[in-house]
């Protein structure tokens, strides 16, 4: 407290405040500004998906105790961001790969009184694609008969706009292809991707493959998609029973059936003599 | 296809693996009153043959069940499960490659070597 203030509380014996302002005196006690913040700024790694949240490690101490808040200013690459002035945080769609992020954080008392400012930085990183969605067709493949198609039914996306790359992979029963058995395995072969395909002479009945796929941009991949399918055999064929019309034929006259050849091999000719 | 047929009985006689032709629907050549293996065109494709010779009905449809084109040889394993479509206009029968290829792939179903064989 001032000596005049002092003298003046002391000889009016009146309320002095807890600020030592003395009524009707014409405020010649000055408020005190608040002291200085100690801020982070987070993630210290951000990347492109991460929002940029200012946390106050240490409250600023006000002489006056009549803390409001904080103010904040925002800087990318030097330069300010008018729009963002005493957020606290800021999108993740504001940022870009490669820019410094800055703040700048002040603490400000009721009367608009600001403490010092104290700042800080984080250059936003480099964010990897996302997982793509697959799907293995057919849907009901044959053994030996339909190769095994790993499609990107939904392509990933790099939120930098980076160029997308893609790897696939397979696995059988849980072993990989063609790496637990190279000298048996024709494939994989490519149809859009390397990889992306396993050939019929590979399949067997029953068997349970897995297609795993990952985005790629220039550095960094993305997390691992799957897809899954099981291999059947080829389904028995509608029955019929049609009469056998050759007179010649041993079963003239009889109904004939496919069923009626089970146990040995057939052919079915389908035709007519015009 | 009656002389592969008649191959197969000759040389493997325990595969038993048999041959069997079936017409398509309205395709008999019948006139009124006449039995269908009275009809022109099922005389034509039985005449010298043993081979049954089946007519596809309106109700049954075989041909649309069955999913075939014209000429398609469907050749089904001991299962009853397609193991091959041949078609013998695409594969000629009367050239040496056509034959061979049915009837080796009439024996690739009956588990006897594998086609192309």
């Amino acid at each position: 407290m001032s000596r005049v203030l002092l003298l003046a509380c002391i000889g009016m014996l009146v309320a002095c405040g807890s600020s030592g302002e003395l009524p009707g005196s014409g405020g010649e006690a000055q408020p005190s500004a608040p002291g200085p913040l100690v801020i982070q700024l987070g993630p210290s790694s951000a990347n492109t998906l991460d929002d940029l949240t200012v946390t106050v490690v240490q409250q600023a101490t006000d002489p006056d105790g009549d803390l409001v808040g904080i103010r904040t200013t925002w800087w990318v690459d030097g330069v300010i961001r008018v729009g963002l002035t005493d957020q606290l945080v800021v999108s993740a769609n504001d940022t870009s790969r490669g820019e410094l992020w800055e703040v700048r954080a002040s603490a400000i008392d009721s009367l608009g009184q600001i403490g010092p400012e104290t700042g800080a930085q984080v250059t936003i990183q480099n964010s990897p694609p996302s997982m793509p969605v697959l799907r293995v067709i057919p849907e009901d493949p044959v053994a030996e008969l339909h190769p095994l198609h790993c499609i990107i039914e939904e392509p990933a996306t790099d939120p930098d706009g980076d160029e997308i790359t893609y790897t696939f992979s397979w696995s059988v029963g849980g072993d990989l292809y063609p790496d637990s058995n190279p000298e048996v395995w024709v494939g994989p072969k490519e149809t859009d991707y390397p990889g992306d395909t396993v050939p019929p002479e590979d399949t067997l009945p029953e068997q349970n493959w897995l297609c795993a796929a990952r985005a790629w941009d220039a550095d960094l991949r993305g997390p691992e998609a799957v897809a899954a399918v099981t291999i059947g055999t080829m389904p028995v064929v509608p029955d019929f029973s049609l009469p056998d019309i050759n007179p010649s034929s041993a079963t003239f006259g009889q109904p004939v059936s496919p069923r009626d050849y089970l146990q040995r091999a057939s052919g079915w000719y389908f035709g007519h003599s015009t | 296809m009656q002389q592969i047929q008649d191959e197969l009985d000759a040389g493997y006689p325990e595969l038993g693996i048999a041959i069997v032709g079936v017409n398509e629907f309205g395709f008999g050549g019948c006139q009124p009153e006449q039995e269908d293996h009275e009809c022109v065109s099922n005389v034509l494709m039985t005449t010298g043959r043993d081979l049954p010779w089946l007519q596809d009905g309106e109700d049954s449809l075989a041909w649309d069940g069955w999913a075939v084109t014209y000429r398609d040889v469907v050749i089904l394993d001991s299962d009853n499960r397609i193991f091959a479509v041949y078609n013998v206009t695409d594969h000629n029968l009367a050239t040496a490659e056509g034959y061979e290829g049915l009837r080796a792939t009439l024996l690739a179903a009956a588990g006897e070597g594998s086609a192309g064989d």
